[in-house]
């Protein structure tokens, strides 16, 4: 549970906060303003209780930064956004762009740790998404959980017993997933048959009339956070799209 | 008639009966238990009392089980479930919400019942089963026999007359027990009938009106001892290892922000067998993972062999550690009962023969073509020891081998262990089994919150009732008045 959850941000606000983000980081062209979406992410990731995974995930993204920014720097000429002339070794294109880059990862991944898969099926939902389409959302979902626990269990047993994993050419590393990945696809098979058993015995149906218990409700903080999200991508697009402000 | 009626129940899965000519009935308001070896039916019993059999599973059945009078079989699986539901052996599986409330509240909204009443009914639950606490608590966060409880509470939420509970204890340290025999308790006096059926019911017996043994697939009621407090066997003679093979020092660990383990030091030696003792979470499996590498230490270090397991990896380790894991059903991966036993072998380039010994030495071998899924809970573990055993090793751990085991498979453990301890290896096992530690190890070590609390020969810690109360272990039978069931 984050403090984010505690302080019950409406999970649609969520959502549209990550959209407009988004759209931000998209759409500007100045690193003020990246910064600014970066420290807002920054602190909320910093409340939320769960910023421990949250700069877990950062970190083992810093070898991609690494690479952002070089291949930035010296290709950026090829790249669609090339509008420039110049000499072919740009290093604030590359700044820019792997800062760009951070910053959509910080932003995914605070929304991501801060958003339990209920809210998301919750907020989907309530936009408009069908019961069946959000249902299979939802059990996808928790079926990462399981398949993520069934794949540790599978590669323990298997390191545990000599197999080498990260090691040799990148073939011979494919190869040496196969023992953890076939066993894995068999388990998801079964577990799936199961878990329609177990449904049944909760009385699921798609017939039937479902009750919805948790339904997201919206205060006036999440109103104020939308107003504030629409502001900002409205200031944005005025500014990097219809160049009026 | 009321409550559950079954009559010469007959169960044929198609080779041959796994449940012969069965007859027991139970009322609301009544506890029974079904005692039995793994492979006994007891699963195939859970099904046909909650119509899963023959309406989802496919069965031959002979016989029937009325409900309040009528036949169970004929009655939709919707109807039997409304008042028969079920706490699976695999309860993991029944688990629907990522947190504790949702998963109570599935249920409830799949019957669409209004808000008020699902509202009343959560509050009852979390209140009724202590979840109170853990209401926004992740599923994943929660231990073995906390998640349980919420499959408890979640089936107990829809309001069946009758509660099956297919081994219910095999995942559970004493506390866990002690929290099973009250929920029990609490299930009778809102008169609910409960079956437990389990391969051993130590804990449980005060809230069990009958007891019924199932073997080969025959049903006999139990003629239940309880004696008082025994004389303690004459332990067997405790060897003092040799060399040491492992040294943990100041040994600091954590997987996200707490540790869960704080400044561990020991050492084990060649030669002995040590049993790691400890309530659920207290750190027990984290810390044998670190002997062979599979986990490295936050702080600290861990030597096993002299190699720094921090700059080694699992699959270097494997030839002189094996690991037995927890839960065979999640760590057996190959089709057929030969290839996982021959699996560590061939990548570590050692003879077949090997496998085929370790096959032979736990009663395997003519099993070696049949699939791991059709053997039963005790033979899976038997097949993962053989697996481990035919990589020969010179440290063999075992995580839990004892849940939920049945006496034959504890003495095929018992005389494993005893040989490689003969051949001067060293064997660590993780139990919650007082009894199993107390006959077969030459050492106890206590992990609680993380640390080592105790670390002694076994009589000092495992009689020892102030110990045994501060470190929530399970008392011996020595100690508690033997329950047993007559043979």
């Amino acid at each position: 549970m984050s403090s984010l959850h505690a302080l019950t941000v409406d999970p649609r606000v969520k959502v549209a906060a990550f959209a407009a983000s988004m759209a931000v980081v998209f759409l500007c062209h100045d690193i003020y303003v990246l910064a600014a979406v970066f420290a807002t992410s920054l602190v909320v990731a910093v409340l939320s209780q769960e910023r421990a995974r949250i700069f877990k995930g950062l970190k083992v993204m810093l070898p991609a930064l690494v690479v952002a920014l070089i291949l930035w720097s010296t290709l950026y000429r090829f790249s669609l956004f090339y509008k420039y002339g110049g000499t072919g070794f740009n290093i604030y294109v590359g700044a820019f762009m792997a800062f760009r880059f951070l910053v959509i990862i910080t932003v995914s991944l605070t929304f991501i740790y801060t958003t339990t898969p209920r809210e998301l099926v919750a907020a989907l939902s309530s936009m408009g998404l069908p019961y069946r389409v959000s249902l299979i959302l939802g059990l996808s979902l928790r079926h990462v959980h399981t398949t993520s626990d069934e794949y540790r269990a599978i590669k323990e047993a298997q390191t545990s017993r000599g197999l080498e994993l990260d090691r040799g050419l990148l073939i011979t590393r494919i190869k040496n997933y196969i023992p953890v990945v076939l066993p894995l696809l068999v388990r998801s098979i079964e577990n799936a048959e199961r878990l329609v058993l177990a449904m049944e015995l909760r009385f699921f149906s798609l017939k039937g009339k479902r009750t919805k218990f948790f339904r997201p409700k919206m205060s006036g903080v999440d109103y104020a956070i939308l107003a504030a999200l629409a502001a900002a991508v409205a200031l944005t697009v005025l500014h990097y799209v219809f160049r009026v402000v | 008639m009321e409550g559950i009626q079954v009559r010469g129940l007959t169960c044929d899965y198609g080779d041959g009966p796994v449940l012969k000519n069965l007859f027991f009935s139970i009322s609301r308001g009544e506890a029974v238990g079904i005692v039995g070896p793994s492979g006994c039916g007891k699963t195939t019993l859970a099904y046909c009392l909650t119509g899963i059999i023959p309406k989802r599973v496919k069965c031959e059945v002979e016989g029937e089980v009325l409900l309040d009078g009528e036949s169970l079989f004929e009655k939709s699986l919707t109807e039997v479930t409304g008042k028969v539901n079920i706490v699976m052996q695999n309860y993991e599986i029944q688990i629907f919400g990522l947190t504790v409330e949702e998963d109570i509240v599935f249920g409830l909204e799949n019957l669409g019942l209004p808000l008020e009443e699902i509202g009343k009914r959560l509050e009852w639950a979390l209140k009724t089963f202590n979840l109170e606490k853990y209401r926004h608590y992740r599923i994943s966060e929660l231990s073995g026999g906390l998640k349980q409880r919420v499959v408890v509470a979640s089936t107990v939420v829809l309001r069946p007359d009758f509660v099956v509970m297919d081994d219910p204890t095999s995942n559970l340290d004493w506390r866990g027990v002690k929290s099973l025999r009250d929920t029990v308790r609490m299930l009778k006096s809102q008169n609910r009938g409960v079956v437990i059926l389990a391969r051993r019911i130590k804990g449980l017996r005060e809230v069990l009106d009958r007891v019924y043994v199932l073997e080969e697939g025959r049903l006999r009621e139990a003629e239940v001892r309880e004696t008082e407090n025994t004389a303690v066997r004459t332990p067997a003679k405790r060897r003092v290892g040799g060399e040491s093979v492992i040294e943990v020092e100041n040994l600091w660990f954590r997987y996200l922000q707490e540790y869960v383990l704080r400044d561990v030091s020991l050492r084990i030696n060649s030669g002995e067998v040590v049993a790691i003792m400890g309530p659920n979470g207290s750190g027990k499996t984290t810390l044998v993972k670190h002997f062979n590498g599979l986990l490295k230490p936050t702080k600290g270090s861990v030597k096993v062999l002299g190699v720094d397991v921090s700059k080694t990896t699992a699959a270097q380790m494997a030839k002189h550690v094996a690991f037995v894991f927890q839960d065979p059903d999640r760590h057996i991966t190959c089709n057929t009962v030969w290839e996982e036993a021959v699996f560590g072998c061939r990548n570590l380039g050692l003879p077949e023969e090997n496998a085929k010994q370790a096959l032979a030495s736990m009663g395997l071998l003519e099993k070696a073509d049949r699939p791991p899924y059709s053997l039963s809970m005790g033979e899976k573990t038997r097949l993962s020891i053989a697996s481990a055993l035919a990589m020969n090793p010179r440290i063999f751990i075992l995580d839990e081998p004892t849940t939920g085991q049945d006496r034959e498979t504890l003495r095929v453990i018992r005389d494993v262990v005893w040989k490689l301890r003969d051949e001067g290896k060293t064997v660590i096992i993780v139990t919650h089994d007082s009894d199993f530690a107390l006959e077969i190890s030459d050492r106890v070590i206590v992990v609680y919150n993380g640390e080592v609390a105790v670390d002694s020969i076994p009589e000092d810690i495992l009689l020892n009732e102030e110990l045994l109360e501060r470190y929530e272990l399970e008392p011996p039978e020595a100690l508690m008045g033997e329950v047993k069931v007559s043979e």
